[in-house]
């Protein structure tokens, strides 16, 4: 890019060139004008290139006039072309220096000037006309900075053209008419001080003041203006903030509502809650996109950890691809409740200047708003995001209702049934079909029972006010009073492999409630074949698992099958009986004791559910407890290791324990 | 006529299966029990009972699909059919119904009630009597 700008800078000193033979040629050059005249002209010019320039600003861009450009007209009059371009471009070179630019700009813009400088003063060399007096003088005047003008704007648009590799026509139908006023302006104040200076030459030292001071109301007024307007757009841009509703269209609207508001080129607008990452989008000419992580790290750095600012950015140092290289930026952050950050930012095709601390200004007052714009967006997506989570639930709950009715219903229809039968017909019924009607209506009663602990299990669960008990809790005995609660078909099916597992601690009642379930939810869901139960230390955890050889759990569904009411199928489901509580609430169990519950798929198929507990040795905390079990001796089962058996409550525990020949002490008792 | 012989009774819920056994036989009764409902249609198809004692959810094909398939056969349409299920809501009610229950029980069911029910039944005094707003939905 330097190199292009180069090239621009050199055709404009070829110009220079050109603009300086004809100026030689000129018959004007044979003026010239009084030493005196010279150095007043100099301290009037130099004084007036200090005095603040004027803004003038057309959509986004802004140009600025400056008295010299008034004053150089003077000069042309008063010294002729050769000595005012000289004048001129001397007082450049001080502004410039005293702005500090880098030098590739101050090169480039000391270029420019001199180009349009040369060009007017040989237009109006060639025109010939000096008498201040002469309307046609007058018109050489203002051709010659409209001539100077042209060239500026031809400049800056070429340079724009090359930044940015925007079409020259659009940047010079954006900067146009700006400059056309600033011309405007120029030739209306240099011709008056012209015409006064011509009376007498020591004119310019009354013209000086009063140019100064209309300068310097022209500009308050400017301000005044520029601050209602300001006031106006921030007004606007926050109206413009409040039907947004989208996370991405809020951010999208403040960066779009940004760069209106100071007239960029981009906007910016990143944000962050409390720990999450800043994620954001800037908006141009081209639309608006999301920005990437590192994008968002160069911008965080640019605005160094403060709260507003300015900041130029050295020729070729863009923040990164995704945004266009611009040399400048203003930056604000906005912070709300809830721990909303924001930072809006702008980029400029302008270097800073003078203003820019009341554009930082500007943007910090929109940017406390948009925090709070933002917050609220948030803040209704989380209220919706939650809705629908509630009603979802809510829709759950009532399923599980329907079902939990379902199931209540059943065992309660055993118990009535039960007690009608006998008031109506118990006279009349064997003393055999008396006790079966009992043992009936016991069980419906029994199930009922199980049902509600069940809901009245998930209910303190979801309160955390379950006790967990520490019980030493010896795996076969465990296992056995497992088989013993299931029914005999059941049973039958149920092959147990326990490995040299140690006795171990925890709530006994939790660990059965899990295994059964989980060997229940095996029985109804695998119609056939076995129930391979086993228990293993794994890592140093207890690793209780249960295969079944049954369809097994789609991968999506192996997490959802824990959640709380769910039914996978709501059909099949309810044709399997039960209340979708099981698994939810082995789960619950098993994070209570400190384990986890998790499915998986069985080898050749089916599925596997594994608890794993951590291991706490028995002996490590009853000590004071169980007297035969000392300090330090291992607690081992007597099981073998690897010994498969077909579980069968008269074969087992009493016959493996009687096998490893190891009566009394191995038992763990709690 | 006067009063069923024989009654087929489809629950998968062995329980209830033995209560409503051991109630029927004790009313004089004869009872056949089946635990689904393709076995029931296979022993109405077979030897077609006075009446058939319905449950609703069960494993594979569900009470309402039997009662249509029975509706829908010259030898079973004839029979009268409780269905008595835990199903209780209005539109499994109504569903019940538009299977062509005779009569429709929720669980828990009165025992009393389904007799004198059986009973009336059994001496025509209901039968053909198909207007849900007279029969089941008034137990509901």
């Amino acid at each position: 890019m330097s190199g292009r700008i180069s090239g621009l800078i050199a055709v404009e000193l070829l110009l220079v060139g050109g603009g300086l033979w004809v100026i030689e040629r000129a018959p004007l050059l044979a003026q010239t004008p009084g030493e005196a005249t010279v150095v007043v002209f100099a301290a009037a010019m130099i004084a007036l290139a200090f005095l603040p320039p004027i803004y003038l600003e057309h959509r986004r861009h802004r140009v600025w006039v400056t008295p010299t450009d008034g004053a150089f007209l003077v000069g042309l009059f008063m010294l002729g072309p050769l000595a005012t371009v000289a004048v001129a471009t001397a007082a450049e070179i001080l502004i410039a220096a005293r702005h500090r630019e880098p030098p590739m700009k101050f090169v480039f813009n000391l270029t420019s000037m001199l180009g349009g400088y040369t060009a007017a003063a040989a237009v109006f060399a060639v025109i010939g006309r000096t008498d201040p007096l002469d309307p046609l003088a007058w018109a050489a005047g203002a051709v010659a900075l409209a001539v100077c003008a042209i060239w500026d704007l031809v400049s800056t648009a070429g340079l724009f053209s090359v930044i940015e590799a925007k079409p020259f026509r659009s940047v010079v139908n954006r900067v146009g008419p700006a400059q056309l006023a600033s011309l405007v302006l120029s030739v209306g104040l240099g011709l008056l001080a012209v015409v006064l200076v011509s009376e007498h030459a020591l004119a310019i030292v009354l013209v000086a003041p009063v140019l100064a001071a209309l300068v310097a109301s022209t500009r308050s007024l400017g301000q005044t203006q520029a601050e209602r307007s300001r006031l106006q757009r921030l007004f606007d841009a926050s109206s413009n903030l409040a039907p947004l509703t989208g996370r991405q269209e809020t951010l999208a609207g403040i960066a779009e509502e940004c760069r209106g508001l100071i007239t960029g080129v981009a906007g910016i607008c990143i944000t962050s809650r409390g720990s999450e990452p800043w994620h954001g989008v800037a908006v141009d000419d081209h639309g608006a996109r999301g920005l990437g992580a590192p994008t968002i790290a160069r911008l965080l750095a640019a605005a160094d950890h403060s709260s507003q600012g300015v900041r130029e950015f050295p020729e070729g140092s863009a923040l990164t691809a995704e945004l266009p290289a611009l040399p400048a930026m203003v930056w604000a952050t906005g912070r709300a409740d809830g721990d909303v950050r924001v930072l809006v930012a702008v980029l400029l095709e302008f270097e800073g200047d003078d203003q820019d601390d009341h554009r930082a200004d500007v943007l910090a007052t929109f940017a406390a708003h948009a925090a709070s714009v933002v917050t609220n967006v948030e803040l209704h997506e989380d209220v919706q995001q939650a809705l629908t989570h509630q009603l979802q639930l809510n829709r759950q709950k009532s399923e599980f209702v329907a079902a939990v009715s379902h199931e209540l219903r059943t065992p309660l229809a055993s118990l009535i049934g039960t007690i009608q039968t006998l008031q109506r017909s118990g006279h009349r019924l064997t003393e055999e079909q008396r006790e079966n009607l009992l043992s009936l209506g016991a069980a419906g009663g029994a199930r009922l029972r199980g049902l509600i602990e069940d809901l009245l299990l998930v209910a303190a669960a979801e309160h955390q006010a379950v006790r967990v008990e520490q019980d030493s809790i010896d795996p076969v005995e465990l296992i056995d009073g497992i088989l013993a609660e299931l029914t005999p078909e059941a049973r039958d099916r149920v092959e147990v492999r326990i490995g040299p597992v140690g006795g171990f601690l925890s709530d006994e009642d939790k660990v059965r409630r899990i295994l059964l379930n989980i060997i229940e939810n095996a029985r109804k869901y695998a119609p056939e074949g076995p129930i391979e139960v086993a228990v293993a230390r794994r890592d140093g955890k207890l690793r209780f698992t249960v295969d079944d050889h049954g369809p097994g759990i789609a991968l999506a569904d192996r997490e959802r099958i824990f959640e709380r009411f769910l039914q996978l199928d709501g059909s099949s489901t309810r044709r399997q009986g039960g209340t979708g509580l099981g698994l939810h609430l082995s789960r619950e169990l098993a994070g209570m004791l400190s384990g986890t519950l998790t499915v998986g798929e069985a080898t050749g198929g089916g599925a596997r559910f594994t608890l794993e507990l951590p291991q706490r040795r028995s002996h490590d905390a009853i000590v004071a407890v169980t007297a035969p079990v000392a300090a330090g001796v291992e607690v081992q089962l007597p099981i073998s290791p690897g010994r498969s058996m077909k579980a069968s409550p008269l074969r087992h525990p009493v016959g493996v324990a009687a096998g490893a020949g190891a009566g009394d002490g191995g038992g763990v008792r709690s | 006529m006067n009063g069923y012989k024989r009654v087929l009774v489809v629950d998968d819920d062995d329980t209830i299966r033995q209560l409503l056994g051991i109630n029927l036989l004790a009313e004089g009764i004869d009872v056949d029990s089946v635990a689904d409902a393709e076995a029931a249609r296979d022993a109405a198809w077979a030897d077609p009972p006075d009446l058939i004692l319905l449950d609703v959810m069960m494993p594979g094909m569900d009470g309402l699909d039997l009662l249509r398939l029975l509706r829908g056969d010259p030898r079973t349409a004839h029979i009268p059919v409780i269905l008595l299920t835990a199903c209780s809501t209005d539109a499994e009610v109504w569903a019940g119904w538009a299977a062509g229950a005779d009569y429709y029980l929720t669980k828990p069911f009165d025992v009393h009630e389904l007799l004198d029910f059986i009973e009336d039944l059994g001496r025509g005094d209901d039968a053909g009597d198909r207007d849900p707003g007279l029969l089941g939905l008034t137990d509901v």
